[in-house]
């Protein structure tokens, strides 16, 4: 393990507490890890959060926040107490819910004030509230992209405008945004208009607790640190470093550069610089663009030599004022070297802490039952009258609305009432029940069968076949998501996204020839389903596949363990209960289609019969019918 | 907190030029920005309210009624029968439309506040009517709900906002410049919508290291000095705003050659696009460019400049094809001048 002799040599500095390792006794499946290893990139780790943490309370509307990565485990708490204590006492600390209204989010009408004053009393929300301080939202993941904008646009102005004409407000809202994300594979990631906003991002793994010890740096280093910030200033050449480096990692963003010279400043401002060094560039570099690096389309340019290791690690160098350039090249040289080996880094870390998935399943509990969340979390639709619909919470509101013009008539007709009882005289007929439209989604999973036998039949027509749905999907705004069995292992060669141009691409990239992995397409098939389901969408499967699979899941070529993954995979997929369509593409009806269609419980057509019309009907009234 | 300078902003020569076309002729019908992440689409579009000169607004109007041309059932106007309509001038309104607004919010609704108070049942205007005379910006205009994408392409076609709810029943004007923008990865634009947008522009990223050093300078001197920055940049941002109010008083006196409407058809033919709005909207925009830039006439070079951002979006395509809009415009340019 490459990464271990340096921060090896740090562990046993560290090894104050007691209970070497016990959190992991259950893992006997695989070659365990050398505890040793986890320790020291359970240090790293940490050391790397705690930079993170400092800098963004040096700055932290300029860095915009954090994207915590992580389902609840001890360092992340660790962490998220030690970010909070670094801010001055008074600094607003608000915890977005997952779930929330607009008005929550931005400021509505304070209910119990109005009908008390009889006038609207507006109450601010709760990015106003954040103003100032760290806003902190749970379940990122699940952030759905309408609020996401509320949230991307209140950072981007520092301002919260609250849209009532008669009382338009604005509100001040500068805040930093901590996002927390649990990470598990299945789930998307939160929607890119914030982590973009946002200029770090941390991954915090099950790690040994000591590892997670208290910060090094004090909230007086924080404090002197923002006095000197506005201060601090870069030179012209290492913007135009930080530029060619963010290019060259494939940062399209031009946030990315943006955090990078800000991190670099903070950074100066921790340890005391007044001019930001390629020291501080480096380690900006390393915390900001690691994470946003993207390969490029094309095969990458040769990344300039071996990137050196201890770059990272700032405090343990002797801050070269006076940095010799002619030896590891150019600054921007240096910097993208500095984020190839923090993404190295990280890459090893994840090796070396590849505890099994337990821990991943144990953050996992009390998960059940997320699929009914959308109950009342659609987008808001017209209020009902509570006679039509007993169950639901009351829209007050809608209920004022209602009882609002009637208000002078009441009082006139029980004008006892009027000086002495309430201010407002409702009604059980005002009462006004919220309802919410929940547009029913669907997502369209195409499992398409590229392998050799397949290609040698139809997979032409296949493909035209799929085009022509996927121009009903566009019409309908589906999602579609898009697995190609064949080779060695399926692949979802598009997650479901409704930017069908993606799906054509890959569909036209896609190769054919091979074997076919059948019974790990049904399952990942299933998996999709799933996911989509919890997405709150429903999910719509369409096979394209003469249903002989021949690789198992575990990859054997075997034939006796290929056909028995392949039963079990379509009884799990068919436990899922999706409706799903199987268009057989052998040359002629095969039985193995027919019965693996069976299994599926889906609707069998061969391909010969179908026109292009009479397909996109079948797929069409299939949806329709459900 | 200031807003960032227009004229500060570092390349987006196509979008600068789209939305100031858009502000010198309302008429053109709108600006859709697609284009990646962090590109400064939203910056601009922000920038563009310090831009945009004063225009008249009838005193104490709900509905931002212009004193020439006030609504002829408009209730400010009927309660002053008679008398002469008093207005100031006021910054012409950019509004946001956030994307998950109600359509309360969004349309206007009872004022609350009257009817519990006063019992008065009065109409609080929403979003339309505040954007009435000025620009709507959806941001994430693809992600927009169905039901508000409706409500726009509704009153964006009429002009018109019509209200009949708990016992209002009100009409008001609602002409507003819609500009939206978005990511193209993250999902397609409803056809009709798309057709809404009078100009189209594609942001990219700038590739060359020089332009982005350039934006990562000054975005970093906005954070240092906000009021400093704006303050430079000032002077910059007036002479733009001047330039748009003399385009807009030569916009009716520039000549608009026969010759011209042939070229429009013609091209509009050579891309096979769909209707005449496309040939309308090249000569309006030509126009205003032409305004813009002080000539007399619309030249070739008029139609040439805003032909990427008029037929762009409007090119006759299965939704599924993308061999490149530009291309192809470039090609039937080439064909025709």
């Amino acid at each position: 393990m490459p990464a271990a002799p340096r921060s090896a040599s740090r562990a046993p500095g560290a090894s104050r507490t007691a209970s070497p390792g016990a959190s992991h006794g259950g893992a006997d499946a695989r070659p365990r890890p050398r505890l040793e290893d986890i320790y020291a990139a359970g240090l790293e780790s940490w050391a790397r959060a705690e930079r993170i943490a400092a800098l963004l309370a040096v700055d932290p509307r300029g860095l915009g926040g954090v994207h915590v990565i992580g389902g609840a485990s001890y360092p992340r708490t660790a962490w998220l107490g030690g970010l909070h204590a670094l801010f001055p006492t008074d600094t607003p600390a608000i915890t977005l819910p997952a779930p929330c209204t607009d008005d929550t989010l931005i400021g509505g009408i304070a209910l119990d004030r109005s009908l008390a004053a009889g006038s609207l009393v507006a109450e601010p929300g709760l990015l106003a509230r954040a103003d100032g301080g760290l806003l902190t939202a749970c379940l990122a993941e699940r952030m759905e992209p309408a609020r996401a904008a509320l949230i991307a646009g209140a950072m981007d102005d520092g301002l919260v405008r609250v849209e009532r004409a008669g009382h338009p407000r604005t509100d001040r809202a500068a805040f930093a945004l901590l996002l927390l994300d649990s990470g598990e594979p299945g789930e998307p990631p939160p929607p890119p208009s914030v982590t973009d906003r946002v200029a770090f991002a941390h991954t915090f793994r099950v790690v040994p607790s000591r590892c997670a010890s208290s910060f090094e740096t004090e909230p007086g280093d924080i404090l002197a640190a923002r006095r000197r910030l506005a201060s601090i200033t870069a030179e012209e050449s290492a913007i135009e470093a930080i530029a060619q480096a963010a290019t060259q990692l494939g940062c399209g963003s031009l946030r990315a550069p943006l955090f990078v010279l800000r991190a670099a400043r903070a950074a100066a401002a921790l340890d005391g610089r007044a001019t930001v060094s390629d020291t501080d560039l480096a380690e900006a570099a390393s915390l900001v663009l690691a994470h946003r690096s993207a390969p490029p389309p094309d095969a990458a340019p040769e990344p300039p030599p071996e990137p050196d290791p201890p770059q990272a690690d700032s405090e343990t160098e002797a801050d070269p004022s006076e940095p010799d350039r002619s030896d590891p090249g150019t600054l921007e040289d240096q910097l993208i070297a500095a984020v190839e080996s923090a993404a190295l880094a990280q890459a090893l870390e994840t090796l070396a802490t590849a505890v099994p998935t337990a821990t991943s399943n144990a953050s996992n509990a009390g998960r059940s039952g997320e699929a009914a969340r959308k109950q009342d979390n659609g987008r808001p639709d017209r209020p009902v009258p509570r006679a039509r619909m007993r169950k639901g919470r009351i829209d007050l509101l809608a209920t004022l609305r209602t009882a609002a013009p009637f208000q002078t008539l009441r009082s006139q007709q029980r004008p006892s009432e009027a000086g002495t009882g309430p201010a407002l005289q409702l009604r059980a007929s005002d009462l006004r029940v919220k309802t919410y439209r929940h547009r029913t989604e669907t997502s369209v999973i195409f499992l398409v069968d590229a392998s050799g036998s397949s290609a040698l039949n139809r997979m032409g027509e296949a493909k035209g076949a799929i085009e022509y749905l996927l121009s009903d999907c566009y019409s309908r705004r589906d999602h579609v998501a898009l697995i190609a069995v064949r080779g060695a292992v399926p692949d979802l060669l598009l997650a479901p996204t409704r930017a069908l141009t993606r799906v054509r691409r890959a569909l036209s990239d896609l190769p054919s020839g091979g074997t076919t992995p059948l019974a790990g397409g049904l399952s990942l098939a299933a998996e999709t389903v799933e996911r989509e389901r919890r997405a709150g969408r429903t999910p719509f499967l369409v096979i394209l596949s003469d249903g002989r699979g021949n690789v198992a899941i575990n990859g054997s070529t075997e034939r006796d363990i290929a056909t028995a993954d392949l039963e079990t995979a379509a009884r799990h997929l068919a436990a899922q209960g999706a409706a799903a369509l199987f268009f057989d593409t052998s040359r002629r009806p095969n039985l193995r289609a027919q019965a693996l269609a069976g299994k599926l419980g889906a609707q069998y057509r061969h391909l010969s019969h179908t026109s292009a019309q009479t397909l996109s009907r079948t797929v069409r009234t299939a949806i329709g019918s459900r | 907190m200031p807003a960032y300078p227009f004229s500060a902003i570092v390349g987006q020569d196509d979008l600068k030029t789209a939305l100031m076309l858009a502000a010198i002729d309302p008429g053109i019908g709108g600006v859709l920005a697609m284009g990646d992440r962090g590109t400064g689409k939203t910056t601009a579009i922000r920038a563009l309210a310090g831009l945009l000169p004063p225009q008249p607004v009838v005193n104490n109007c709900a509905f931002r009624c212009d004193p020439a041309a006030p609504m002829a059932d408009c209730p400010n106007r009927s309660a002053r029968k008679g008398k002469a309509l008093r207005a100031t001038e006021e910054p012409a309104p950019v509004v946001n439309l956030p994307l998950g607004a109600t359509e309360d919010r969004v349309l206007g609704a009872l004022d609350l506040e009257q009817a519990l108070v006063h019992g008065e049942m009065r109409f609080e205007p929403g979003l339309l009517a505040r954007a009435h005379r000025g620009f709507l910006y959806v941001d994430e205009v693809n992600l927009l709900d169905d039901y508000l994408v409706d409500i726009l392409l509704d009153v964006a076609a009429s002009g018109i906002n019509t209200v009949e709810r708990e016992g209002l029943s009100v009409t008001h004007p609602a002409r507003f410049v819609l500009v939206g923008s978005g990511n193209p990865e993250e999902g397609d634009l409803r056809p009709q919508l798309l057709d809404r947008f009078g100009l189209s522009v594609d942001v990219r990223t700038p590739a060359d290291i020089a332009t982005r050093v350039q934006i990562i300078k000054h975005r970093d001197a906005f954070d240092q000095d906000m009021d400093g920055f704006a303050a430079a940049w000032r002077g910059k941002d007036a002479a733009l705003s001047q330039s748009i109010v003399r385009a807009q008083q030569r916009l009716a006196d520039t000549a608009r050659p026969d010759a011209m409407v042939e070229k429009a058809a013609e091209l509009c033919l050579a891309l096979g696009s769909d209707g005449l709005r496309g040939e309308l909207t090249l000569i309006r925009a030509a126009r205003a460019l032409a305004s813009l830039e002080a000539a007399d006439t619309i030249a070739d070079s008029h139609l040439i400049s805003v032909a990427p951002f008029v037929l762009g979006h409007r090119l006759r395509k299965d939704p599924l094809d993308e061999t490149g809009a530009a291309a192809r415009i470039q090609r039937a340019l080439d064909e025709v001048f």
